[in-house]
């Protein structure tokens, strides 16, 4: 795992936010919820495989199986 | 584990909990989902670090000459604790303190699930010691 991954779900984080607001001022609040929600699952799959990993260190090191 | 990762663990702690503070103004989610990518990058860092440590534990028992399985059960204990503790961190950040108290009630009991053979052990030595 990067400290990038970190920097990226920020900057991820940041657009999302810009985002909405611009598609909330555009008046259009179910695609600025839609793009809300894309972002989450973007961010939540990047994050799944460095639980996964995560998970399978602490197995490998702690010898649970 | 030396002074240079503890250093570099400090700094992502400091930037990435910024980064958070950042966040949680506009998008709360997501601020939840920084600091869950810090405490993972961290917990693999510390966990990476902790190897030696076992091999030497599981080296001064043999030297002790008692069974490695007391180690053993120990590790897999700690093991447990880490994992549950950064789903209940992260859960009582999003503000959900029942689910985080949900998530550690399943690893006490993990835990315990673990450990009760050593206890059963311990309690047959106490048998063989009454009667």
């Amino acid at each position: 795992m990067d400290v990038d991954l970190i920097f990226r779900i920020a900057a991820i984080g940041i657009i999302v936010a810009v985002l909405n607001q611009v598609l909330n001022r555009a008046d259009r609040p179910e695609q600025a919820m839609m793009t809300t929600l894309a972002g989450v699952i973007v961010v939540l799959m990047m994050m799944i495989t460095e639980i996964n990993n995560l998970f399978e260190t602490v197995k490998n090191v702690f010898g649970l199986y | 584990m030396e002074l240079t990762d503890v250093l570099s663990i400090i700094g992502i702690g400091i930037v990435a909990a910024a980064l958070a503070i950042v966040l949680r103004q506009h998008r709360p989610e997501f601020a939840m989902l920084v600091s869950l990518a810090a405490g993972i990058f961290i917990l693999l860092k510390v966990v990476s670090a902790v190897v030696p440590v076992v091999d030497q534990i599981q080296s001064i028992l043999s030297t002790a000459s008692l069974p490695l399985e007391y180690a053993g059960v120990l590790f897999k204990a700690l093991g447990i604790c880490f994992t549950t503790q950064i789903a209940c961190d992260t859960c009582k950040d999003a503000g959900e303190s029942a689910i985080s108290a949900k998530v550690e009630m399943a690893g006490k009991i993990a835990v315990l699930v673990v450990s009760l053979p050593l206890f059963s052990q311990v309690l047959s030595i106490v048998y063989s010691l009454i009667g």
